[in-house]
């Protein structure tokens, strides 16, 4: 959700794809990356639109994710409890030895 | 991302098989998956690329993705979600359990590939046949007259060929369009002016490129063949000849037949075609040349049937039925006033020319339609037993798997619904193998086109896309007869029997035991005779054949004056001798002629051979009375003849032979010397009748012994000296020693294909009894477990294991050797009159050989069974 973010209207699969890859640097497949979308779009924290068609891609259009309201609140959510339990602990994760 | 438009393209039935599955919302998905196609074509094989784009379309349909995508869809699609699941559920069960036993899957993919890759040569030999001539546009409407004649009381034969005067009939027939007559009668070395070259091809009617489909390049159909001496060549003999191919309207001359002129120029000959030519040239140059006497005249009466094709382009209305009656009347009432020839004439159309009937005088490379049915069913047979080893194997393995089909039928699953996960296992295995067929398939094409004679000529055996359909459906049907069986037993077993644990194994045990014994037995035939195929091979070549044909080189001399090749061949150092000769004996070529002593009044039949006075030195043939011929003087009239001739001829001292006078085709001779019987054709034929005379006329091989350390340097000189005297022709010298080996390379063809046809029988025989094997040790698992309690010894428990299965080979082994034995010594081998006999030991050898691979398989896992815990084994009891 957060590389949709990133990616900034301009994700669709492929571009998802390369950012998880080259960032994460893990592979994904196109498969499970389009299941994995389609599970978010079915919990409704991504929405969808078809773009115009693209030369590149012999006339076949792409089709655009974005975040939805519930979405980023969902995000949100996540990131509060992550902070929360970040300062909860701040010895136990110190790096310093 | 740039991506360049390229020019390969993804998989069509992929998109259409999304589109398929999931409808118009798939759209941005295959824009996806193109683009990912595009960026794999630039780093990896194209192949690899199309198959991940397949993966991942079907992924995409079965995945997530693909079951809301078609939610969205609902309505537009004919197709209901659960169909698709079901299918994507099966497949996955299916692969489970193929993974899950391993050495089960391996040993059915290993058995199934080889028995497919038999039927892969079938599909793809018949494919090629079928395609036969299938480039003439005309085809249906083309047919050749087919001749059934008997001559004086020889019985009737038929033939491809026909008299000339059916020719006129024909185009006075009605429904009959065009006829063209076609003689093969063009040959002989064919002088450019550039490069001299043996070629032939056929004299045809002025129609001959107006009916059959051969594309010109240069020139045209018209007026091709309208005058005499015209000719047209196909591209590569004129790229041959002239190296080039703006030769129009050059000249040619063939052989003694005199000077062409070139009209045309077309493509070669496909080799699909059962008309094989290097050169046409005009029909109306045959009646001149026979005038001239340069070509013997063919009686062009009805009385002669073996000389000319007539083929006809029929009005496609034409009733064949109607045209063949008008001619066998016409016939029927010429052939009332000949006494010997009796002819009835049929029309056989093109496409049933190859593959067709067995005809004499063929027109060019045939392959008659038994061939392919016996083909056929060898590889039918192959498949078949090992499908059958498949059926057994799977049976044996499901009876394990039994508690899982009865909870599976409890739980409410139907018969058709286990019939079919059963098969879909089989399918997943049957694709698997169908993999390694046809790898398998790639590595036999090349030797399997060497072994089958003239295949090389008529068949490419490539892999098209049509052909690999063809494959995918034969892997299909393996597939579902190897499963159908299993499958059926298997979706019937009801479920109390399936659940209550009973030993059902000894039931239906018989029938495999059975078919392993057949294989074997199989398997030793092929095994014994490609030892005895080497033997003979070796016998034939170690043979005494009377001459010695070391450090001889051979080279045909193409009609050069022979006293030129002498003279420039003996300046060489290396050179020890050089002699003349009609034939290289050894090989099988032989000349015939009747002899007929002064006194006797029978001829007798003779072989012979013309040589000049250095032959018998040269080859170190035995003079055993007599002399040789004179070195200096021209002896024509003086032969030397060989002991059974001088036996024949009454002589039983040869010292009485000399200076007899002995009449040839009506012609005096004296004999000057008697020689020792010594093979002058192939061990397959006793040493008959044979002399030698001395006819200058028939020198067409010279025999040069040479005596030096590099060949290779020897065969340079002798070319360069070629090269002095005959700069236009083409030099082929080879060791004689080479020569005979290819007379006899026959063995090895057949040695190749007993060696294929015994590995496929051992393999799957071997593979059979593995399977048994495994599966009744995991039988008696328990029973052995005790037993090593009771205090057996692992020796005795492998000896205890495998007694069965010794027995069963035993079993073969006595049916076997006693059939292959007298296969081969009563019929096989005596079609060489110098043959060998099947030796003890190569039935010590073969029987070694396939119980070493036997025990291998059994060992392997009575040795699992004997070493295994019993502790661990009697746990769970």
């Amino acid at each position: 959700m957060l590389t949709v973010a990133a990616l900034n209207n301009q994700a669709y699969g492929i571009s998802i794809k390369d950012e998880i890859e080259n960032r994460g640097k893990r592979k994904i497949s196109i498969g499970s990356l389009h299941s994995t979308i389609t599970r978010l779009q079915e919990k409704g924290y991504l929405e969808s639109k078809l773009g115009s068609a693209t030369p590149e891609r012999g006339g076949r259009s792409k089709r655009f994710f974005f975040l939805t309201h519930e979405g980023k609140v969902a995000l949100h959510r996540c990131k509060d409890l992550r902070d929360q339990l970040w300062n909860l602990s701040p010895e136990t994760l110190s790096l310093k030895k | 991302m740039k991506i360049n438009s390229n020019k390969i393209n993804p998989p069509r039935g992929a998109i259409r098989f999304i589109e398929w599955q999931l409808g118009n919302s798939a759209e941005d998905l295959i824009g996806d998956l193109e683009e990912l196609f595009a960026r794999d074509i630039t780093n990896r094989k194209v192949w690899i690329a199309q198959i991940l784009f397949w993966y991942r379309a079907v992924y995409f349909s079965i995945s997530k993705t693909g079951r809301v995508r078609k939610k969205f869809n609902f309505g537009k699609n004919r197709y209901s979600n659960t169909s698709v699941n079901l299918f994507g559920s099966y497949l996955k069960v299916a692969v489970r359990n193929v993974l899950r036993s391993k050495l089960f899957s391996i040993i059915n993919v290993a058995g199934l590939a080889l028995g497919m890759s038999a039927g892969l040569l079938v599909i793809s030999m018949t494919n090629d046949l079928l395609k036969f001539d299938e480039f003439h546009e005309n085809k249906d409407y083309l047919h050749r007259v087919v001749t059934n004649a008997a001559y004086y009381n020889y019985g009737w034969s038929e033939r491809a060929t026909t008299c000339e005067p059916v020719a006129s009939v024909l185009k006075q027939t009605g429904g009959v369009k065009n006829v063209v007559r076609i003689q093969k009668r063009l040959s002989g070395e064919v002088d450019s002016g550039a490069k001299i070259l043996p070629l032939s091809g056929y004299f045809a009617d002025e129609d001959f490129f107006e009916i059959f489909s051969f594309d010109f390049i240069r020139g045209g159909a018209e007026n091709s063949l309208t005058r005499p001496f015209q000719i047209v060549l196909t591209e590569n003999t004129a790229i041959k000849l002239f190296n080039n191919l703006n030769v129009m309207d050059s000249t040619l001359k063939v052989g003694n037949l005199g000077y062409f002129t070139i009209t045309g120029i077309v493509k070669d000959v496909p080799k699909a075609s059962h008309m094989q030519f290097e050169m046409v040239a005009s029909f109306s140059t045959v009646p001149i040349l026979e005038r001239d006497k340069i070509l013997s005249a063919k009686e062009s009466d009805w009385t002669d049937v073996n000389g000319t094709y007539v083929y006809c382009l029929l009005e496609p209305d034409a009733s064949i039925e109607t045209i063949e009656n008008t001619l066998n009347r016409e016939a029927s009432e010429i052939y009332a006033n000949f006494d010997n020839v009796k002819a009835a004439f049929s029309l056989q159309n093109l496409k049933s020319i190859v593959p067709g009937k067995d005809l004499s005088n063929s027109l060019g490379p045939k392959m008659i339609d038994i061939a392919i049915y016996i083909m056929s069913g060898l590889a039918f047979m192959i498949l078949l037993s090992a499908t059958f080893n498949y059926a057994h194997l799977s049976s044996a393995r499901l009876l394990q798997k039994s508690r899982e089909i009865g909870l599976r039928k409890v739980i409410g699953g139907t018969r058709k619904q286990l019939f079919i996960q059963f098969i879909s296992e089989t399918l997943v295995v049957s694709f698997i193998s169908l993999i390694l067929s046809i790898g398998i398939f790639i590595l036999i094409r090349p030797h399997f086109l060497a072994i089958v004679p003239r295949a090389s000529e008529m068949l490419d055996l490539e892999i098209t896309s049509e052909l690999f359909l063809y494959f995918l459906l034969f892997a299909l049907l393996a597939g579902i007869l190897a499963g159908t069986l299993p499958a059926l037993y298997f979706s019937r077993l009801n479920p109390v029997q399936a659940l209550r644990k009973v030993n059902r194994a000894g039931k239906k045990f018989t029938s495999k035991k059975s078919l392993v014994v057949a294989q074997f037995t199989l398997s030793i035939i092929f095994i014994l005779g490609v030892f005895i195929i080497s033997k003979q091979y070796t016998f034939s070549l170690q043979y005494g054949l009377g001459f010695k044909p070391d450090s001889t080189i051979v080279m045909p001399i193409y009609g050069i004056n022979p006293e030129i090749v002498k003279g420039e061949i003996q300046k060489l150092n290396e050179v020890e001798s050089i002699a003349m000769g009609s034939l290289i004996p050894g090989t099988g070529s032989t000349q015939f002629s009747w002899i007929k002593n002064s006194e006797a009044a029978d001829s007798l039949s003779s072989f012979y051979m013309s040589v000049d006075e250095k032959f018998v030195p040269a080859l170190d043939v035995k003079l055993l009375a007599g002399r040789n011929f004179h070195p200096e003087m021209l002896e024509p009239h003086s032969i030397l003849i060989n002991e059974h001739l001088a036996r024949m001829l009454g002589f039983d001292n040869y010292q009485n032979a000399l200076e007899k006078l002995v009449r040839i085709q009506g012609k005096e001779y004296r004999i000057i010397g008697v020689v020792s019987n010594f093979h002058y054709t192939h061990l397959e034929e006793p040493i008959k009748n044979f002399y030698l005379v001395s006819n200058h006329e028939q020198f067409y091989y010279a025999f040069v012994k040479v005596n030096s350390a590099n060949i290779t340097q020897t065969f340079g000189a002798l070319e360069n000296a070629w090269l002095k005297f005959a700069p236009k022709k083409d030099f082929n010298a080879r060791f004689m020693e080479e020569h005979l080996q290819r007379a006899y390379s026959h063995y090895v063809n057949i040695m190749k294909i007993f060696g294929f046809l015994g590995t496929l029988a051992i393999t799957i025989a071997c593979l059979g009894l593995l399977g048994i094997a495994v599966y009744s040790m995991q039988l008696r698992v328990k029973e052995v477990g005790i037993r090593k309690v009771m205090g057996a010894t692992e020796l005795g428990l492998v000896g205890l294991l495998s007694r069965n299965f010794l027995a069963m080979m035993a079993i073969a082994i006595c049916i076997g050797v006693p059939i292959a034995y007298f296969f081969f010594n009563l019929v096989l081998l005596p079609l060489n009159y110098y043959h060998t006999k099947v030796g003890v030991l190569e039935i010590f050898y073969s029987i070694v050989l396939m119980t070493g691979l036997g025990l291998l398989m059994i060992g392997s896992q009575t040795l699992k069974a004997a070493t295994s815990n019993p502790a661990e084994v009697l746990r769970n009891e």
